[in-house]
């Protein structure tokens, strides 16, 4: 397996942490903690060599999808799919203005690249679902696989649980969902208000295949992604990635406030010393 | 209600009697009286033969649908969620946005509030093809009791926007609209009723999304959909004897709905009754009502009033809802007499 550059990919990441915080400073509202805590990971599959972007970019039929169930994690979908060139890096600034296509939460078709709306929690999945039967059904021997990134306070919602059950009794092993653990949601950390953990156990005993790891690690991102995407065991997959929420804004970052913290130029000069 | 006897319960007209509540006759389409949960199955069955583009989703309630041969016959256009009607929105999501037609079926109480949300976000939202099929809507599947009753689906799926919203009163009707409702484009929703009911509609033209004129515009008319419109048809019969003649106009298409078609016919009347078994609020009475232009006809709202339906035969829940034929022939005749 022929490696990415994940020094080349690590700058990569840091460009995008900078234009999502200029872009939530600029909208003056928004969720740094998730955009930046999943931002190691959206970062691995928009520059890497995981999805097949041309086919994305057609709308092909049989084309990897990528679902962003935390919908409060655009403003990194956003910068990812700019930079990858699905629209001009220009849209960027207007996101969360009147008559942008940068919504607050995600709409689809409001841009090239989105793949479903995306604001309340725990539908991105079932409708992963919906997707990864579709390939399995009507496409013969696709290689497509659909990618669902979900938060780990979304775990609260049913709707996980019961598209959970879906997945693994439909042997969807072309479904790889993503966890970003980054351990808190709006009024508290995660373990407090609903505890959802061990999630790793809980998935295995659901019929999941399940890795889990660092999730601000780049190559164990990949090499983990690669592990589950080869593996045909008739087994929906998951990985779970420990993550810090806002990473990267040290006076924020791991604490709760981090979920939708105003992101304000005191903020930036206070943790970037431009 | 002690007058009625627990083994037999009225239909849409008094002449109709019948002691079955598990219909387990086969459907045949040239039958004058049949049901349309029958029908549906009938048509639904053809249409996944002919059209390897839909696909049927179920929650657990095959049986009850009566689509167990399909899902068999047709396994690949047949996906089983099991109990749980969130996930099965979002399936029926992701497999339109695959670009396949799903059929989203189960009660359609279960149907349209329990997953609300999701037909909102996952379907609406995104402007989804997907298609859901409620089944015993309305008030007439009683022996289970109001937990299995609608009296808010059409307030709830109309009030999505992107959302057409479809209703049948026979098996005819539902012939005619069942390919047209899985053409459309938009995210829909069909309301099928529980009892069998006779075809009422078959003699008059069937247009796509217009309202139907049953019997002649009179200078009082009932404006009816679904179970209802058996009843509408019922009390037409019934006064007739009377030598007191009342237009019955019959709505598939509640939305969008045929507000031209409708000014049209009230400029010869003078009195409208909007007939439902669904609560008023946000039922057709109180959609149509707000909207109409022409303010000079008086218009009269008869439905479940804000109240849950009981337990017990369909012609005794209606009676406890104001809705059974007795019942309506009073409301009429105080109406007729004002």
């Amino acid at each position: 397996m022929k490696l990415p550059n994940f020094e080349s990919l690590r700058k990569t990441s840091s460009e995008l942490k900078s234009i999502i915080l200029e872009m939530l400073e600029n909208a003056k509202s928004g969720h740094p903690g998730g955009s930046l805590s999943s931002l190691d990971l959206i970062t691995i599959l928009y520059f890497t060599n995981i999805l097949d972007k041309k086919k994305i970019k057609l709308k092909k039929k049989d084309r990897d999808l990528v679902v962003l169930s935390a919908g409060h994690y655009c403003p990194a979908i956003y910068a990812a799919l700019a930079y990858s060139g699905f629209f001009s890096k220009k849209k960027l600034n207007t996101l969360r203005k009147f008559g942008s296509e940068l919504l607050g939460h995600p709409r689809l078709y409001e841009l090239p690249g989105l793949e479903n709306s995306g604001g309340s929690l725990g539908q991105g999945i079932s409708l992963a679902c919906g997707y990864a039967l579709s390939l399995k059904r009507f496409e013969n021997n696709s290689k497509s696989n659909v990618y669902c990134i979900m938060g780990d306070g979304e775990q609260n919602e049913g709707q996980v649980w019961e598209a959970a059950l879906f997945a693994a009794h439909n042997n969807l092993d072309n479904l790889i969902g993503f966890i970003d653990v980054n351990k808190i949601q709006i009024d508290g950390y995660t373990k407090d208000i609903l505890n959802t953990e061990p999630l790793h156990k809980k998935y295995l005993s659901f019929g999941w295949d399940v890795l889990r790891c660092d999730g601000h690690n780049l190559k164990k991102i990949y090499q983990n992604i690669f592990k589950l995407k080869n593996k045909k065991n008739k087994k929906p997959k998951l990985l779970i990635l420990d993550t810090i929420a806002g990473k990267g804004l040290k006076s924020i970052e791991g604490k709760v406030e981090a979920h939708g913290h105003p992101v304000t130029k005191e903020l930036l000069n206070e943790n970037y010393l431009k | 209600m002690n007058k009625i006897s627990t083994n037999t319960y009225e239909f849409g007209s008094d002449d109709i009697k019948s002691n079955q509540i598990n219909f387990v006759n086969e459907f045949n389409e040239k039958n004058n009286f049949g049901s349309v949960r029958d029908a549906y199955a009938f048509y639904i069955q053809k249409i996944l033969k002919k059209n390897r583009n839909i696909v049927l989703i179920d929650a657990d309630l095959g049986t009850v649908a009566k689509t167990f041969v399909s899902s068999k016959r047709y396994n690949k256009q047949f996906v089983q969620v099991g109990i749980s009607e969130q996930n099965m929105i979002g399936v029926a999501a992701g497999i339109a946005q695959y670009g396949k037609i799903p059929v989203a079926q189960s009660l359609a109480v279960f149907l349209t509030g329990r997953p609300y949300d999701q037909i909102r976000e996952s379907v609406c939202y995104s402007n989804l093809n997907v298609k859901l099929v409620g089944l015993h809507a309305g008030m007439t599947l009683s022996p289970d009791g109001a937990t299995h009753q609608t009296g808010e689906d059409i307030a709830l799926m109309t009030s999505l926007p992107n959302m057409e919203v479809y209703a049948v009163s026979d098996h005819y009707q539902l012939k005619m609209l069942l390919p047209k409702f899985l053409k459309s484009k938009k995210p829909g929703y069909l309301r099928l009723f529980f009892p069998q009911a006779k075809i009422i509609t078959n003699k008059s033209n069937f247009k796509f999304r217009k309202i139907q004129i049953l019997k002649k515009i009179n200078k009082i008319n009932i404006l009816s959909y679904g179970y209802m419109a058996q009843k509408a048809d019922a009390l037409y019969e019934y006064f007739k004897k009377k030598n007191i003649k009342i237009g019955v106009i019959n709505v598939h298409s509640i939305k969008p709905f045929d507000y031209s078609g409708l000014e049209k016919i009230l400029k010869k009347t003078e009195k409208l009754i909007i007939l439902e078994d669904h609560n008023f609020y946000g039922g057709l009475g109180s959609i149509i009502s707000a909207n109409l232009k022409n303010s000079k006809i008086k218009k009269y709202l008869i439905n479940s009033n804000d109240k849950f339906g009981t337990t017990g035969l369909p012609e005794q829940n209606l009676d406890f809802l104001g809705l059974s034929t007795k019942k309506l022939k009073k409301k009429i005749l105080n109406i007729i007499n004002e």
